[in-house]
């Protein structure tokens, strides 16, 4: 009788509650930006705490589950009316959140301090029983007093053009919130996170699915005033016209997330999911052993019977492997969800003013690619809050919005996904990145003279290069952008960027869409198979002697094709293989991208086109050079894919 | 909980010795099937194979150890598939499966310096049946991917690595 392995639930819960965490997460983003809850989601965000609660529980996370309850006891009496929902709650149950998974973080390390949890909670009680405590109208007075003195509050005059009519009256600012004399400004903001208020009695107004309330903010909600009556997240302001055309321009994205219930899916381990993809290999390898078996019959009856049974069998193996590819699929989603609370967070500490969007969430995307790609992407997300958009008063300066946009799209295209990352910052500094790299040695002086934009925005992927003059905790290590770049590799995609001084960068990654398939022309050298990715291949030819330009010492030849010279990669000397031909002009030249040039890959002869499972070679060993990977052929052999991205440091 | 080793041993041959490794270690023994040749790879690594839906290496023990420099590969020729404790399938190529064996691991000899043929570390220890030798290998320690990556570098400039380090 084995032990009981506490660690193993524990493992367990850890992983449900990041997902609990992530709902709750969005549920309350969108609440703080709606600024309303409804029933339905404070139930679902009663039940979320309640589960996080009892598996706490069960698991010996004594503290956690205290603190969890402690939650829970609050929106329970939110839940059945005790206490209305009011704006600032957002904001506040996101902190709870963010404490309890601090808690939990330190509980399973074993590193809470018990005085520590005590402060901490007794705390958060204290705001959360302020909510039940005390009369609002009063509390919103005084919290309203010492939010004026906030770091971020800024107290600005009220707006001349007297567009709230004539009540004259403090505007306040915060963090988030924005506001400017210019009232053409305050509508540019599609998150629109601006807060304002007099303090002269006015009727109150409804607001709804506008203001984004900070949390502080939002205590002053119930007094605060604004003979603006029907606010609607588009209609805003509808009575100044240089507002409609700005908002014309804007391209309503989708920034809700819907939390997909999770009742009826199970969490399944990858690896098993891989076993199922072997076993249809064997069943595949088992039928076409048995085709070829047919073929060989001499009852020609029994024989076309048989095939057409297998023809069937075929078939129907080819839906149970799509099938089981498409489990391994999920939405974008899964990807983005976890993007609008670290810009939300990061934002605040930046002092900057963030409009986060998205699009594609629904554009599938294979399971193991996710967590290749969450990093590479919240790097780059990072760096362009840090460094890509500016500050509030810089964007201003630059006659732009003082709210920054990031964009964050997925798409398919020509079976590949493209993600691509935009924001409306400051650009890259090509001529500071450049410097960078020829005082690090990246680059030498005459390279550098010699690169288009292009090539040098792409220097920052280069490793050890940060041209941010201060190190933060965001972003400006230089470590990072390298290590994007090597991520997104591993995942066999690409990363490009984009940039325009003063106008923003585009990042765009391309992945293939699983790692599981590839479609791949298989190659023929000798006696030897080998399979070269589709996605590489540019262009085949057979080439004519005047193509073939030799350089130096005869030994390096470069492919002339249209005014471009490519350099010829003998594919037999590589892999070491007695090839039929010899003579160039024999073969099939097969023009590929390689890292970040086009090579001419000399082959015998091509043969079919088709998909393959890729499988991991490196598991055993080093790559081989020139090899990427391996995959089981119809008929059980195995055949080794070609990776054209490392065939040239052979040389 | 004491890992539980098995003292069954699968014997076989490698040239005129009698080797063992254990049973539990052993998924398979299958003839030789088509291999696909891995470029650049060392000497002792014939390629990969297809075991069960996975791509596993062939690796021939009697050229890792020198037993033959140039052995004969027919379809008869068999190939033991191990699984490693790191679950990788590994396909081992020997002359001839011999038995199955009942030791008492305890009671091993320790493995002697041979010299020339098998560094000590990588064998269990020895094991005497009718005065026959069985030569227990440590199959972990000889597929250590660490250890074959280390190897396959090697190979390239010293051709017998355990006559160099023995």
């Amino acid at each position: 009788m084995a032990v009981f392995d506490i660690n193993k639930y524990r493992q367990m819960f850890l992983e449900e509650a990041e997902e609990i965490f992530e709902t709750i997460d969005i549920i309350l983003l969108e609440a703080e930006e709606t600024n309303s809850m409804d029933n339905e989601t404070i139930n679902s965000l009663f039940r979320s705490v309640h589960t996080l609660k009892g598996n706490s529980a069960s698991v010996e996370l004594s503290l956690f589950a205290a603190l969890a309850h402690e939650i829970e006891f609050f929106m329970d009496r939110l839940r059945i009316g005790q206490l209305s929902f009011e704006e600032s709650m957002a904001g506040l149950l996101i902190e709870s959140i963010d404490t309890l998974k601090e808690i939990l973080e330190l509980e399973l390390s074993d590193e809470l301090e018990q005085g520590y949890y005590d402060t901490t909670k007794r705390a958060l009680l204290q705001k959360l029983d302020a909510f039940s405590e005390e009369s609002h109208e009063i509390l919103t007075l005084i919290e309203h007093q010492e939010e004026e003195k906030d770091d971020f509050g800024l107290l600005l005059p009220f707006d001349e053009e007297g567009v709230f009519g004539p009540i004259s009256g403090i505007v306040e600012e915060d963090a988030f919130g924005f506001f400017d004399e210019e009232a053409s400004e305050i509508g540019d903001d599609g998150f629109g996170f601006f807060n304002e208020e007099t303090l002269i009695n006015s009727p109150k107004i409804e607001e709804d699915a506008f203001g984004f309330f900070d949390e502080a903010y939002v205590k002053a909600a119930s007094i605060v005033t604004a003979p603006l009556d029907e606010e609607e997240y588009f209609g805003f302001f509808d009575d100044i016209p240089k507002m409609i055309e700005k908002r014309d321009n804007e391209v309503k994205i989708s920034k809700k997330f819907k939390p997909e219930s999770s009742s009826n899916s199970i969490r399944v381990d990858l690896s098993k999911i891989d076993g199922l993809m072997n076993n249809i290999g064997e069943l595949v390898i088992a039928h076409s052993m048995l085709t070829q078996y047919t073929s060989t019959m001499e009852d020609q009856k029994i024989k076309s019977d048989l095939s057409e049974r297998l023809d069937l069998i075929d078939r129907h193996i080819r839906e149970l492997q799509e099938s089981v590819m498409s489990v391994r699929m999920v939405p974008m989603e899964t990807v983005f969800s976890k993007f609008p609370k670290v810009i939300r967070d990061t934002a605040k500490k930046l002092n900057k003013k963030i409009d986060f969007r998205h699009s594609g969430e629904s554009v599938e995307i294979d399971k193991a690619m996710i967590e290749g790609l969450t990093d590479p992407l919240m790097h780059i997300v990072r760096n362009g809050l840090d460094h890509g958009i500016e500050s509030p008063q810089k964007r201003k300066l630059a006659g732009k919005l003082e709210t920054g946009t990031l964009m964050m799209s997925a798409e398919q295209a020509n079976g590949q996904m493209l993600i691509k990352i935009q924001d409306d910052g400051g650009g890259i500094n090509l001529a500071r990145v450049t410097a960078k790299a020829v005082e690090n040695g990246v680059i030498d002086e005459h390279q550098a003279s010699q690169m288009s934009n292009d090539e040098k925005a792409m220097l920052i992927f280069a490793p050890g290069l940060s041209t941010a003059e201060a190190v933060t905790d965001i972003s400006g290590r230089g470590v990072g952008m390298d290590v994007v770049m090597s991520n997104i590799k591993k995942l066999g995609g690409t990363v490009k960027v984009d940039t325009e001084e003063g106008y923003g960068s585009t990042f765009t990654i391309s992945l293939p869409l699983t790692l599981a398939i590839l479609d791949g022309l298989t190659i023929r050298i000798g006696a030897e198979q080998f399979i070269l990715p589709l996605s590489v291949i540019i262009e085949s030819l057979n080439p004519e002697a005047e193509m073939i330009k030799q350089i130096g010492d005869n030994t390096s030849e470069v492919l002339m094709l249209r005014n471009e010279f490519i350099p010829v990669v003998r594919l037999h000397t590589i892999f070491n293989v007695k090839p039929d031909h010899e003579m160039l002009t024999d073969g099939l030249l097969i023009v590929v991208r390689s890292a970040t040039q086009k090579i001419a890959l000399f082959v015998d002869e091509f043969m079919n086109q088709q998909q393959f499972v890729i499988k991991p070679l490196d598991r055993n060993f080093r790559n081989a050079r020139g090899i990427g990977g391996a995959t089981v052929r119809g008929d059980g052999t195995i055949g080794l894919i070609i990776d054209t991205m490392n065939i040239m440091n052979k040389y | 909980m004491a890992i539980i080793e098995s003292n069954q041993l699968l014997t076989f041959k490698l040239g005129s010795e009698t080797y063992g490794i254990q049973i539990n270690k052993v998924r398979e023994i299958l003839t030789y099937p088509i291999v696909t040749p891995i470029p650049d790879a060392s000497r002792w690594v014939k390629g990969v194979i297809n075991l069960r839906g996975e791509v596993a290496p062939v690796i021939d023990l009697r050229v890792r150890f020198n037993v033959d420099s140039d052995p004969l590969y027919t379809p008869r020729t068999i190939i033991i598939a191990v699984k490693t404790q790191d679950s990788r399938m590994i396909g081992l190529v020997v002359d001839e499966v011999s038995d199955m064996e009942n030791v008492d691991l305890d009671k091993l000899y320790p493995a002697p310096d041979m010299g020339a043929s098998i560094a000590p570390e990588y064998l269990k220890g020895l094991f005497k049946k009718d005065e026959k030798m069985i030569v227990i290998l440590d199959i972990d320690r000889i597929l250590d991917k660490d250890e074959m990556q280390r190897l396959s570098r090697q190979t390239h400039e010293v051709p017998h690595v355990y006559a160099a380090s023995a």
